[in-house]
């Protein structure tokens, strides 16, 4: 069963929703400014983009906009160095203050576990991961470029997924 | 490696397809109701999003 998405049915989720949507903004991304701010982008880009769409739950569609906002925001901030915190020297980075520590040392804790997990990789993996993630490069285009199938780097990537599995507790 | 975890291997492979298309696409309705099954899916699959920010942390990190 799927519904059209009217302002009206738009805004009234918005507003029984808004905690729930708040707070899986605030989850990910740590801090409640921001969160606040998705949250004000996500309705402007629901009322942009949904109306008139067709969809199977309203709810599930809304929290989708906002995850994907919030990481949207993440990556802006990664960009920004505010959310590196693993550096060479091993110091934590300056950041716009506010931050918590406690916070700050998980983040740390869980890009060592992802790189412990990525050493247990076969160097080609790696690489064709590397090519996927960070230069968006298609799998046919990393098959031709590592010389084999469009397959075998589907299962290289599949393989990334379940090395970094125990990295979950980190999170 | 882990032991092979269907649920985790399924999220995973949603994160990859949104990848692909770009995560401000609308959710594709099977991902709607793949989430709404199971907890466990919803769960798994905030957790291979956040992972996979976090991958791109540690390969950027490594870049710079």
């Amino acid at each position: 069963m799927s519904l059209v998405i009217t302002r009206h049915l738009l805004e009234q989720n918005f507003v029984e929703q808004r905690k729930q949507l708040c707070a899986i903004s605030y989850k990910l991304l740590g801090n409640a400014a921001q969160a606040e701010e998705v949250m004000q982008e996500a309705f402007l880009r629901l009322l942009d983009v949904a109306i008139g769409k067709q969809v199977d739950c309203l709810q599930a569609y809304c929290c989708q906009v906002v995850r994907n906002l919030s990481l949207d925001n993440m990556r802006r901030l990664q960009v920004e160095g505010q959310y590196r915190v693993y550096t060479d020297d091993g110091e934590l980075p300056q950041t716009d203050g506010g931050e918590n520590p406690q916070r700050l040392l998980q983040q740390r804790q869980l890009l060592q576990a992802i790189d412990a997990a990525m050493e247990t990789l076969p160097e080609r993996t790696r690489r064709a991961f590397e090519l996927y993630r960070i230069h968006g490069m298609t799998q046919r285009d990393i098959a031709k470029e590592l010389s084999c199938s469009a397959t075998l780097v589907n299962f290289m990537l599949r393989d990334v997924g379940q090395a970094l599995a125990g990295c979950r507790e980190h999170l | 490696m882990e032991r092979p975890d269907p649920v985790w291997d399924a999220a995973w492979q949603w994160v990859m397809l949104r990848h692909e298309q770009g995560f401000t696409e609308p959710c594709p309705t099977e991902l709607c109701a793949w989430l709404e099954a199971d907890s466990s899916h919803q769960r798994a699959y905030d957790d291979a999003c956040k992972l996979w920010e976090a991958l791109a942390v540690s390969q950027i990190a490594k870049q710079v």
